[in-house]
């Protein structure tokens, strides 16, 4: 009997002593369930039978029938808080775009250092631009989307490695950076097919200066980028196309053209897309009175490669009024032609290298956006939005609607 | 009209019993805190009193008193709140101050802490609290 009893104890004790770690697992969430459609139907400009990147609207992703899919979102944070500064975190996500596949998009370790530093190591969202990292939660953003301009859904915005947050008071501002090092690998698409791409020793940098009212913030990362599957594959020897015809490659049109073997090679160095990757940006938030005022501005590309820089911008200005918030957006996205890595070739390897980076990076639009969001519910707000974007070189202007409801819990 | 008297009487009551929030240390504390000190501790800009010393905010769930503290001291609607906490709990930045149910419990826990700092009904405050501020 004695026995049994401290049995019971220990079992009791050993219950008590797992107790807290148990209360201490949180689980929160946020979705959004989104629609849309465009007014116009979207051309093949330059008639090569499919719609190329430059010729998409909001990055392809509505046509003329209304949609419920593309920007749609379900998302499940698990976290436990371990003690003594110690938490691991799991953010399950899933949308539309990737046919709602679950992927962890925040995977993470977190230990805070003292009231000022904070370490996270794992999976995480690069702080590409301003908003990146919280891009997907609907919630947090005034209309139904970021500018597509600046936000534009880039493939490598997960990644593994370390983090460190920095968070402090300068007088009256309020002071949060983040230094990290990470690496991603995956597919990147290029004309219909996923080749396998790393971005290494990617170095980042974010901060942004908090007074009251104002927002002023940066950042930057820099990367060694290796796109040589894409580069041998797709650009440099001949490929098999949608349609099952040969496209010559690089090696081919040089060959054809009487480019000899070495300024055949270095053209390969100055068109193929693997190089140092850099990207910065910076701007600036109002939130004075219910009056918004947001703008970024970002520049990135990768060095000596064909991929010539973008240099991209936005600007919001809104009201609050109450629980509704109306919302004018500004957007431009540029990627002017560069050709002054040619300088020095043979005019027949200029003339190659030119087509080239025609044909993979001229992307102009601008896009205009009036959003009107209403937080119908302490947990959730309803989202419409018209949009009319501009490509380049076209006078006349693609319109269209969505919206849809985004929540946290 | 009586009942025209009454519902106003009533809601001029319901106004005057809302309308001061008293934020609240252990009786222990000597701080002195004004809006924008209190209002960094519990947005998490800040993680120590003015003197120094650990400073963790209390939050209540919900209720008219939350709404209040919200819209007087931080300045935001409960909505641009929920998007604030989500933004830096969905990217590992931080997350809100714990929430307990009433004025009662935030009462008892600062009562047993000196690190706690938190806000009541201005009528809830009892000898086992300071107020720091009312608003």
């Amino acid at each position: 009997m004695k026995k049994n009893t401290i049995i019971a104890s220990l079992a009791l004790a050993g219950l008590t002593a797992s107790a807290p770690s148990l209360a201490d697992v949180t689980f929160n969430g946020f979705a959004s369930i989104k629609a849309g459609v465009l007014f116009d139907d979207v051309q093949d400009l330059n008639g090569n039978g499919v719609i190329d990147a430059d010729e998409e609207i909001l990055g392809g992703l509505y046509d003329k029938d209304l949609s419920f899919k593309p920007e749609s979102v379900f998302a499940l944070q698990v976290s436990s808080d371990l003690g003594e500064g110690l938490s691991v975190t799991a953010q399950l996500y899933a949308d539309g775009r990737n046919d709602f596949d679950v992927e962890a998009r925040w995977a993470y370790l977190s230990y805070q250092i003292n009231d000022e530093w904070r370490v996270n190591a794992g999976r995480m969202v690069l702080p590409m631009f301003y908003k990146s990292e919280s891009e997907k939660i609907g919630y947090t953003v005034t209309g139904n989307r970021l500018p597509r301009s600046v936000y534009d859904d880039f493939n490598f915005a997960v990644v593994e490695g370390i983090r460190m947050n920095h968070s402090t008071e300068l007088g009256d501002w309020s002071v949060n950076s983040s230094f990290g090092y990470y690496s991603w690998e995956g597919d990147f698409d290029a004309f219909g097919i996923g080749y396998n791409t790393k971005f290494d020793k990617i170095l980042s940098f974010s901060t942004e200066f908090t007074y009251d009212w104002l927002t002023l913030f940066a950042g930057a990362f820099v990367t060694e980028i290796d796109f040589s599957e894409l580069d041998n594959q797709a650009l440099f020897n001949n490929r098999i196309d949608e349609n099952g015809n040969v496209v010559p490659g690089l090696n081919a049109i040089a060959a054809s053209f009487g480019v000899s073997a070495g300024e055949t090679a270095q053209l390969r160095d100055t068109i193929g897309l693997s190089g140092d990757g850099e990207y910065y940006y910076l701007g600036a938030a109002i939130d004075y009175n219910d009056w918004l005022l947001t703008a970024e501005y970002a520049d990135y590309g990768i060095k000596d490669s064909g991929n010539t820089f973008s240099e991209v911008y936005y600007v919001m200005a809104g009201k609050r009024f109450d629980e509704y918030t109306v919302l004018y957006t500004y957007e431009d996205f540029d990627q002017p032609i560069d050709y002054s890595s040619l300088d020095g070739f043979s005019p027949a390897a200029q003339a190659i290298g030119k087509n080239y980076i025609d044909v993979l990076f001229e992307k102009k639009f601008k896009t205009q956006t009036l959003s009107l969001r209403y937080d119908f519910h302490s947990n959730a707000a309803f989202k419409v939005d018209v949009f009319s974007t501009k490509l380049n070189g076209l006078s006349e202007s693609y319109n269209g609607l969505s919206f849809g409801i985004d929540l946290v819990y | 009209m009586k009942k025209l008297i009454l519902l106003v009487t009533s809601l001029l009551f319901c106004t005057s019993a809302l309308s001061n929030v008293a934020v609240i240390v252990h009786p222990s504390n000597a701080v002195a805190m004004d809006k924008k000190a209190i209002s960094k501790v519990f947005l998490g800009k800040s993680k120590k009193f003015p003197g120094g010393g650990t400073a963790l905010p209390i939050d209540i769930s919900s209720g008219g008193v939350k709404a209040e503290f919200t819209k007087k001291v931080l300045g935001k609607s409960e909505s641009q709140m929920k998007a604030y906490w989500s933004k830096l709990l969905f990217t590992g930045k931080g997350q809100a101050p714990k929430a307990v149910d009433d004025d009662a419990a935030v009462i008892d826990l600062i009562s047993k802490n000196p690190s706690l700092i938190g806000y009541v009904s201005k009528d809830s405050v009892s000898d086992s609290v300071k107020v720091v501020a009312t608003f």
